[in-house]
């Protein structure tokens, strides 16, 4: 980059507000003292990363293929070993490459091929002790384990894959105790109202913990956490607020400022998912808004022509905030 | 003292514990302590709806005989020709005490779906899998009420057809 565009992009960002003086006045102390900035974001992961990341998705592939393949023709020891072996060798390899630096990315790969082979390694174990897998108690117990092993190993190597698979798991046992609790307790109805419940408080959960992990080392699960959070809390709250004439007033009316409420969020935040899942949620508002009540009045092509403009008005002011705020972030 | 920074991860942690402790309260407090005291009857084996029939009534169990098929086979005995297997389901012991028909028509019976103690007997809602499962099971039977449910130990026989179907026939008065 040319000194004299790197100045230029320095002035046009100071203009709009996305950088301080003083930012960049660290930014060049740092610079100067010999410390570089850490590129260990995922967002930035190069080509040997990449492929390292495609060999373990095709070893899991393999080991998969090679299960499937061969599972009735397997004692209970080689099954055992087959899944929960691996997935402990993998983990095994993974710490051992973690202790030098030049292998520390391919160690991420072997955390990868654990983390996805464990949780069937840990249901062959308890079913071959003659538990019943297809409880949601076994998925509690399992996904605790899972959680618990997760966390210890954040704590000790802090990694980030490790803080996304404690996410990950820790996600499936709060499916898995809230199934434990609801049981048979509840009628059908009840139950797709406890589900979208579930949705929304994970949805929340993420949104909290990419918030909390803006400002850590954890900060490359943000955008994640973000999209997925807004996602899945905007998804489930417009799923409560119900279809007439079974809708539920109070979700119905609390929509419209919890979606403007995450696309104005989006500007602090500097989170195109914000921007992008609020815009969205609210035009899938403003179409369920019509099917709901303005198709018998209006006629269906008229309320189409008037959601049609609303729309594009919502794409209009999107695209602005994009220019205006986010434009800059990746 | 909570530190500011820490605030965010404390919400995001207390946000499933508070949806848990809520929905566990909501559940099991308004049946803390109401246990179900009324027995039923119910009939396994051969009840699908071209074999026997079990109505109540006025309080008695009748059998009424399935009709002869038109393109009877003389050689087979059909399954419809066999009579379902009764059973008492004690509730209090959680147990299932087979009784014969005779036995059964001389206990007076409540065809009414719920106990007079605010109980019914239904399939499991098979919502029990990956990931977002309960506890469910489709092929068990529970005793709900004052949103609790509790797994009944119920025999299934199998009818030559390989049913296991379970009949609700009343509640023991």
């Amino acid at each position: 980059m040319e000194k004299q565009q790197l100045l230029s992009e320095i002035s046009q960002a100071a203009t709009a507000g996305i950088v301080t003086q003083n930012e960049v006045l660290g930014a060049y102390e740092k610079g100067s003292s010999g410390v570089l900035p850490q590129q260990e974001d995922a967002k930035h992961l190069g080509l040997s990363g990449v492929m390292y990341y495609i060999g373990g998705a095709v070893i899991f592939l393999g080991i998969s293929v090679l299960l499937f393949q061969n599972w009735d023709n397997f004692n209970t020891f080689t099954k055992i070993a087959s899944t929960f072996g691996v997935a402990v060798a993998a983990y095994l390899v993974g710490i051992l490459m973690e202790k030098y630096e030049e292998y520390r990315s391919v160690s991420q790969v072997f955390f990868l091929i654990s983390a996805l082979v464990s949780p069937v390694g840990l249901y062959v174990i308890l079913d071959k002790l003659g538990l019943d897998v297809s409880t949601a108690s076994v998925g509690v117990l399992v996904f605790l384990i899972l959680t618990a092993i997760y966390l210890a190993s954040f704590y000790l190597y802090r990694r980030t894959i490790f803080t996304l698979f404690s996410i990950i798991f820790g996600t499936i046992l709060f499916h898995y105790v809230v199934g434990w609790i609801v049981g048979e307790s509840l009628s059908s109805d009840n139950l797709v109202k406890v589900f979208e419940y579930r949705v929304l408080a994970i949805g929340l959960m993420y949104l909290c913990l990419g918030y909390y992990f803006k400002e850590t080392s954890q900060k490359a699960l943000t955008g994640v956490l973000y999209a997925f959070g807004s996602l899945g809390f905007l998804g489930a709250a417009l799923a409560l607020g119900g279809w007439q004439p079974n809708q539920n007033v109070f979700w119905e009316l609390i929509y419209p400022l919890l979606v403007f409420g995450v696309i104005f969020l989006s500007i602090p935040l500097k989170s195109k998912s914000f921007l992008t899942f609020g815009s969205l949620f609210l035009i899938g508002y403003i179409l369920k808004l019509t099917g709901e009540y303005f198709t018998e009045g209006l006629g269906w092509p008229l309320a189409l022509v008037l959601s049609g403009l609303v729309i594009m008005v919502v794409g209009y002011y999107a695209v602005k905030i994009n220019k205006k705020y986010l434009t800059t972030i990746s | 003292m909570i530190n500011k920074k820490n605030l965010p991860l404390l919400l995001a942690m207390s946000i499933p514990v508070v949806m848990i402790v809520v929905l566990a309260l909501s559940i099991y407090l308004p049946g803390m302590g109401k246990q179900p005291k009324q027995d039923f009857v119910y009939a396994t084996g051969n009840i699908d709806y071209s074999g026997y029939q079990y109505p109540v009534v006025n309080g008695q169990v009748q059998q009424i005989e399935p009709r002869p098929l038109k393109m009877d086979f003389p050689d087979q005995k059909f399954a419809s020709s066999v009579p379902a297997n009764f059973y008492r389901y004690d509730v209090k012991n959680n147990t299932s005490i087979s009784l014969q028909f005779d036995a059964v028509q001389k206990l007076r019976l409540s065809p009414s779906i719920e106990s007079s103690d605010g109980y019914t007997v239904e399939r499991g809602n098979g919502e029990g899998n990956f990931p977002f499962g309960g506890g469910g099971d489709y092929n068990s039977w529970f005793l709900k009420g004052h949103n609790r449910a509790s797994k009944l130990k119920v025999k299934l026989d199998s009818s030559p057809y390989n049913y296991t179907n379970l009949q609700f026939i009343g509640w023991v008065e």
